[in-house]
């Protein structure tokens, strides 16, 4: 045993003493986890130069005044993918069955005393009686549901503008004052609530493989072949890691253009400082871990499956009866803040939403479709096989049957315009739809 | 009492006024009247006897029962109980006190609920699994209190002797009375506190270890490191009871029975006649040869024969005696291999 001087032992200064169950035992275990919501939201987003609200500038990365011109960089660590991650304790799961955070909540302004009404959702609000941007959070949200990371906006206004002209410019099937609709003050920055999962999943297939044979058998005395399909049980396996799964945690957006737009890089992901939020919007969640978890495990066994069906089909090309499972390993999520543009817009009477991605200034959404344009192009597209098929075929079966030739080829010309056309009536609907 | 040594084994007692007699450590020598060491110190506590001499004889004679054929010597109870002795062989029980620190690893239970998906050809079905996992989280902490009674061992031996007959309950030791030390022979310790210190410290450890470690109240704990200082030792001399008889084997050769006084437990060595295994194996390894060569002339003999049907037959027995003393040769040397290993064990127990 060493010696050691117990008189002038002290424990580690990150410790604190926990009880223990015999006399003459002390114990000391490390602090739990700061899970101090002051220490979360307390930093002050007033401007030290001039008293001003600073807000956080995308293009300088820091927290600035427009007033005085003061900027602030901001010390948060860049942890990327190796952010904290969790796991899918029972724990944690029943405290989203609880509901946790979605409750009604009410702001208090530090700098002016005003008790402000948020919508539910809603984290951080610009003070109606002062402006202030004072960022104030430790109301609004519960320990296990505060997001510890965010990528901070990267997206500055002009390249938004650009981005969001070359959107609504692009395609024909558009109406053409779309792209005159590029206005970015109605764009809102709003830090959007996401869930990231992490999973590897251990898929085991069972299915009937054929194997082709060439079978001979005797036809009016003569030997003749054919190809037999055999089929056999047989089984695989494959697995598959998804890291960085996001599934949005909000349903106020819609789900389809979110993917769209999704291509975050999580390399960048900060630890949570509250000047980030500074002068900018943040939702809490509304679609909770288990109902979010559900929707990525959706996708993830899609891909597992897809992987799967094609080591199957790779044996022969010929697969029946195929049923797998996937068994889930080292699932992990996080809750982090996406930095997202939102923006809704009428055309027509009828409210198109559109969605750029703060980061990297991708944009997606939804636009109206010039109808009558897409009506004209299937009708243009339709024209030359009515033309061939009946203005040519028919006087042509006056001159035997090459006229039915013709009239087929018009036929089979008509079928594929059609074909396209569908395509086009689809890729339009979708355009429109959230 | 008489302080008595014996030359062989060196091994000092305390015997009964006028009984010296043969060792009762080791059987081989007659104790020697000594000088009495001043610094002896006295018993303190005794564990009393359950086992009265016919029950030791009893437990003995079932431990010679266990050794099998062709035992050496004799072991009857009637022999036996000509060098039977109650014996009490040392203990120490140390009480220190210590200032230390520690530090360990405590682990908490929690569990994680994971997924197995089936999918069934259209559509999937969720299976849900709850898998329980620890989360190990470092502790340290200072212990500052009095040990108590911390088994030590009093005997260079008791590695030896003592864990062979097993642990002795300590709950019903008491203050010796005269009567516990009447007519018995008490062996001395020789690991005095001074040279036990070092034996001590790992058990006055553990026994540190295990408090310290119940102290944090966790699932699980593990990784424990203590280190600190032992102060004011106070050292108790704790009597255990035992019964030691020993025997001679057909050479001459003494070997020692030790009998846990508190629970029965017997150890000692058995040797078997190492004459008598070469007898067995050599009367059966010769019928087997001669076996063996008969068969081989009576096929021999039987080959001109094979036209008759008398030929068949003497072949079939010549050869079936042939197979049968090889047979024989061979597993007559089992019981010789079996016997000459197992003394070996026996030497082991007690070196001759
Ligand atoms: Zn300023
Ligand atoms: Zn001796």
């Amino acid at each position: 045993m060493r010696d050691v001087d117990p008189d002038a032992w002290t424990p580690p200064a990150d410790f604190v003493s926990v009880p223990s169950t015999v006399d003459g035992v002390e114990l000391w275990g490390p602090r739990p986890a700061e899970d101090d919501a002051s220490a979360w939201a307390r930093q002050s987003t007033k401007c030290p130069q001039c008293g001003a609200s600073a807000a956080f500038d995308p293009g300088a990365g820091a927290l600035t005044c427009r007033f005085c011109g003061y900027v602030q960089e901001q010390q948060a660590r860049t942890v990327g993918t190796a952010a904290e991650q969790n796991e899918f304790t029972l724990e944690a799961l029943r405290q989203f069955e609880q509901g946790w955070g979605v409750e009604r909540r009410e702001l208090h302004c530090s700098d002016c005393g005003a008790n402000l009404a948020v919508e539910e959702g809603g984290m951080t609000a610009t003070c109606p009686f002062c402006s202030s941007n004072h960022v104030n959070l430790q109301e609004a949200s519960q320990a296990g549901i505060r997001p510890k990371f965010l990528i901070p906006f990267a997206v500055k206004s002009d390249v938004l503008e650009k981005n969001l002209r070359t959107f609504l410019g692009q395609g024909w099937m558009f109406p053409s004052s779309l792209a005159q609709l590029a206005k970015t003050d109605k764009f809102v920055g709003i830090y959007l609530p996401f869930w990231v999962f992490d999973a590897r999943m251990d898929g085991v297939w069972r299915a009937q493989i054929g194997h082709p044979h060439t079978v001979t058998y005797w036809e009016n005395g003569k030997p003749k072949t054919r190809t037999e399909i055999r089929w056999k049980w047989e089984s695989g396996g494959a697995s598959d890691t998804v890291n960085g799964l996001l599934v949005p945690g909000t349903t106020r957006i819609s789900a389809k253009i979110a993917q769209r737009v999704e291509g975050f890089e999580l390399d960048a992901l900060k630890e949570y400082a509250p000047a980030f939020l500074a002068g900018w919007r943040a939702m809490t969640y509304d679609l909770a871990l288990p109902e979010a978890w559900d929707h990525g495990r959706a996708r993830m066994r899609e891909r597992n499956r897809a992987t799967n069906e094609a080591q199957a089909q790779r044996r022969t090309g010929h697969v029946r009866s195929f049923t797998m499972t996937a068994d889930f390993e080292d699932e992990r999520w996080r809750y982090v803040l996406l930095p997202m543009y939102v923006s809704a817009y009428v055309y027509g009477g009828k409210t198109y939403q559109v969605l750029v991605n703060g980061q990297t200034g991708a944009v997606a959404g939804q636009k109206p479709v010039a109808w009558w344009r897409i009506a004209a192009a299937i009708a243009a597209a339709t024209t030359p096989s009515i033309f061939v098929g009946i203005c040519l075929g028919v006087p042509l079966t006056l001159f035997a049957g090459i006229g039915f030739a013709v009239m087929i080829v018009g036929f089979l010309m008509f079928l594929g315009a059609l074909w396209w056309g569908w395509g086009l009536w689809q890729r339009a609907l979708d355009a429109e739809s959230a | 009492m008489t302080p008595a040594t014996c030359d062989r084994c060196g091994a000092d007692h305390l015997v009964p006024d006028g009984e010296l007699g043969t060792c009762p450590t080791c059987g081989r020598a007659e104790l020697q009247a000594a000088e009495a060491d001043p610094e002896a110190g006295q018993p303190e506590l005794v564990v009393p006897f359950v086992l009265d001499d016919a029950a030791a004889l009893k437990a003995i004679a079932a431990h010679v029962r266990e050794g099998g054929w062709f035992l050496s010597g004799d072991t009857s109870p009637a022999t036996l109980r000509k060098t039977l002795r109650r014996c009490w062989w040392p203990q120490w029980l140390v009480d220190a006190d210590l200032d230390g620190v520690f530090s360990l690893e405590v682990g908490f239970d929690y569990q994680v609920k994971s997924n197995k998906e089936r999918f069934d050809g259209s559509s999937w079905q969720t299976v849900e699994e709850i898998d329980t996992r620890i989360r190990w989280e470092p502790r340290v902490g200072r212990i500052r209190r009095r040990l108590h009674n911390v088994e030590t061992p009093a005997l260079r031996d008791h590695e030896g002797w003592a864990k062979r007959v097993g642990p002795t309950e300590r709950s019903t030791a008491r203050p010796h009375a005269d009567a516990d030390l009447h007519g018995a022979v008490v062996r001395l310790p020789d690991l005095p506190p001074a040279s036990a210190w070092a034996e001590a410290l790992p058990a006055l450890t553990d026994a540190a270890g295990a408090l310290a470690r119940s102290g944090a109240s966790a699932e699980h704990k593990r990784d424990i490191t203590l280190a600190g200082r032992w102060n004011d030792q106070h050292w108790t001399w704790l009597l255990l009871p035992i019964w030691t008889a020993s025997y001679a084997d057909h050479t001459g050769q003494r070997w020692l029975f030790v009998v846990n006084g508190q629970t029965g437990a017997v150890t000692g060595a058995r040797p078997k006649k190492v004459a008598l295994l070469w007898l067995v194996w050599g009367s059966l390894a010769a019928s087997g040869f001669a076996a063996s060569v008969f068969g081989a002339l009576l096929t021999l003999v039987s080959i001109p024969l094979l036209t008759v049907a008398v030929g068949a037959v003497l072949m079939i027995v010549g050869i079936f005696l042939f197979v049968l003393g090889l047979l024989v040769g061979v597993f007559a040397c089992i019981p010789l291999f079996g016997g000459l290993s197992w003394n070996k064990a026996q030497r082991a127990i007690q070196p001759p």
